[in-house]
């Protein structure tokens, strides 16, 4: 069903991002003869995410708030340099609907489903309910969300401990809280309420009961805008530390046809039932009985999305490119299959012997392994500065079966060469050589 | 295989304390063999020291003194083939096998690959994965000149508190500012009890590793 046939690709397009997704997007941009202009700040005057740009444009000082984080000055800086849409990659503005609508309103394309839908999505409590009403399972949970750490307190009675506290506005496991005991609850709250407001601007909360052993399940969805959606299969992001993902895999392992099935159907009713377009991801979490609940929808690329493209052989910023364009979805579900198993791992500048403390500084020297594809924010020496996420590179393996594609990564990681710069890349090969990971 | 997983195994997946010796065997490799003239087999070239293996029968071949994070590590040289060195560090013996290419060291130390790269009065060494930064000379003191009386910002980042002002008193491990670099809240923490004496930083202020953030007096 491919294009309307009256369809013009996008010709030049932003890229308001940085490091290894800004990358990441640029390759697709040259493959399909895409024009791109990217952005930097101050502190990223010499990052390689600019290379091959027909222009790269500094929007301001090293702080995010004052760069990468300025809507103004990224929209006025792709109507000067005759871009006509905009890819926001993940993080920063990605799921900020004020700017999906500016971009919009400023007559350019953004990349990524409307604004009604981001800002439906990202208010948890709102998806949450939209996504029961269209027959999605979701965990139980508090019908609102609040600021006042007394009546977090007091919904912690309703919904039962443990229980997890989470930031309405936020995403990436920052500001999370556990609560084990009701006496805790006050404090977590504070905590919570203090680093929501922080780094969202918004302090509110979300109380939900927390599944303990839980794996953590996600499927990826396409929408167009003629309302058809497809799923290309899952990941299986459960390997994480502290809420944020270190390993991801697709297909899920020692997942049943039927859990897969229902789960699969689940995430593409949801989609279809709030008119998604373009990439989307919809989260869940399985309980150890096999049940599984709505999490949250991810309105945009995700970083684990290489493992989707490793099992499908498609190439998800093409799509994305194709369907903002006003195009079809290129495939049909049918069309969409899924081969062997990949498995993807992220290696950050942070100390796993000093708690995983973020270590920025200078890569003299590094030497990523050819037998893995490699998505890098760094490709032979650089710097990773202390403003922005610490992740330096994703490594991506892919084989027929999950235990060849294991031993591929663990072999990839351990020929890793990068000097100079305090990573996790030990932390994760012991990680993939655990025999508990072997499953 | 849950979301717990890391957490329930991160004491045998983080790694940590005994890289630093096993960086620093690898660490005698590469000094003995810059010594040593390009083109010369790694061990071969010289004399059997047979002198010295009366005069210092712990080290016949030298002993190397490293220092991880200000402290040092000695390693006795014991026995050397073409192809292999035996070093002791403690009472603990490491195989080093070593090569050069172009730019990169590497080499395995007890079956564990390593690689480094030497930059200038440093070593740069990974092992196994990990980190170990290693330096022929004591480093200087980074704290300044405070010493020990400084709550000193843990890394790079951002001042997003600071909870004391100068006249406070404060117990040993009272936090006295937060640091945040990329999503991570890092408490720091008075290094003894006392009053404080200068609050070197403000609200939203950028700092850098080992920046003197608060200095505290000794009460009277």
């Amino acid at each position: 069903m491919a294009s309307f046939g009256c369809e013009r690709m996008i010709e030049r397009v932003l890229i308001a991002n940085r490091g290894e997704i800004a990358s990441r997007i640029a390759r697709t941009c040259r493959r399909l003869g895409v024009e791109y202009v990217t952005v930097h700040s101050e502190a990223d005057a010499r990052s390689p995410h600019g290379s091959g740009a027909i222009a790269n444009v500094l929007i301001g000082p090293a702080a995010p708030a004052a760069s990468y984080l300025r809507a103004e000055r990224i929209i006025a800086a792709a109507q000067e340099t005759g871009c006509s849409a905009i890819h926001p990659g993940y993080g920063f503005l990605a799921e900020n609907a004020n700017f999906a609508q500016a971009v919009v309103d400023a007559g350019l394309i953004f990349i990524g489903p409307d604004a009604r839908v981001i800002s439906q999505m990202g208010d948890k409590t709102e998806a949450k309910r939209m996504m029961a009403a269209a027959g999605v399972p979701v965990l139980p949970g508090a019908p609102d969300s609040t600021d006042d750490p007394a009546v977090v307190k007091a919904w912690l009675g309703d919904v039962g401990l443990p229980a997890i506290l989470k930031p309405v506005a936020g995403g990436g496991g920052k500001g999370m809280q556990v609560v084990n005991e009701l006496r805790d609850g006050i404090a977590a709250a504070e905590t919570a309420i203090r680093l929501a407001r922080a780094n969202f601007g918004d302090g509110r909360l979300l109380v939900e009961r927390y599944i303990a052993g839980p794996r953590h399940v996600e499927v990826q969805v396409f929408g167009d805008v003629e309302g058809n959606v497809v799923h290309m299969f899952e990941r299986d992001c459960s390997l994480q530390r502290r809420h944020q993902k270190v390993i991801e895999e697709a297909p899920a392992p020692l997942l049943s046809a039927e859990s897969r099935r229902e789960m699969l159907e689940a995430a593409v009713l949801g989609a279809r039932a709030i008119g998604y377009v373009n990439a989307g991801t919809f989260e869940f979490i399985l309980d150890q009985a096999g049940g599984f609940y709505f999490l949250e929808a991810n309105t945009r690329l995700q970083v684990e999305h290489p493992v989707t493209e490793a099992i499908t052989g498609l190439d998800l910023v093409e799509w994305q490119l194709r369907i903002a364009s006003g195009e079809r979805l290129p495939l049909r579900q049918e069309e969409i299959r899924c081969h062997g198993h990949a498995i993807e791992a992220r290696v950050y500048a942070e100390d796993p012997s000093a708690g995983f403390q973020p270590c920025p500084g200078r890569a003299l020297g590094i030497i990523w392994p050819p037998s893995l594809r490699v998505d890098a924010a760094l490709n032979d020496a650089g710097d990773v500065p202390p403003f922005y996420d610490p992740l330096v590179a994703k490594l991506t393996a892919w084989a027929d079966d999950r235990a060849s594609a294991l031993h591929a990564l663990s072999d990839g990681v351990s020929r890793c060469r990068l000097a100079g710069l305090t990573t996790n890349l030990g932390f994760l090969w012991r990680l993939l050589t655990h025999p508990g990971v072997a499953v | 295989m849950d979301t717990d997983f890391i957490e329930l195994h991160i004491a045998t997946l983080s790694g940590g304390g005994a890289v630093p010796a096993a960086a620093a065997a690898a660490a005698t490799v590469f000094r003995s063999m810059t010594a040593r003239a390009a083109h010369l087999s790694p061990w071969g070239g010289h004399g059997d020291p047979f002198d010295r293996r009366h005069l210092d029968p712990d080290a016949p071949l030298g002993r190397q003194t490293f220092y991880h994070r200000g402290s040092p590590i000695e390693v006795c040289l014991c026995a050397e083939t073409l192809s292999a060195l035996t070093v002791r560090i403690a009472d603990c013996a490491y195989n080093v096998t070593a090569a050069f290419d172009d730019t990169w060291w590497q080499g395995t130390v007890d079956g564990i690959a390593w690689y480094a790269l030497a930059v200038q009065e440093r070593l740069e060494l990974v092992i196994g994965g990990d980190r170990v930064v290693l330096t022929f000379a004591d480093a200087p003191d980074l704290i300044g000149t405070e010493g020990e009386n400084a709550a000193i910002a843990p890394m790079p980042g951002v001042v997003v508190a600071v909870t004391v002002v100068v006249g406070d008193r404060v117990a040993k491990g009272a936090v006295v500012a937060i640091v945040e670099a990329m999503k991570m809240e890092n408490q720091v923490l008075a290094p003894l009890g006392g009053v404080v004496r200068e609050v070197r930083c403000r609200k939203q202020e950028t700092v850098m590793a080992n920046q003197v953030l608060v200095v505290i007096g000794q009460q009277e």
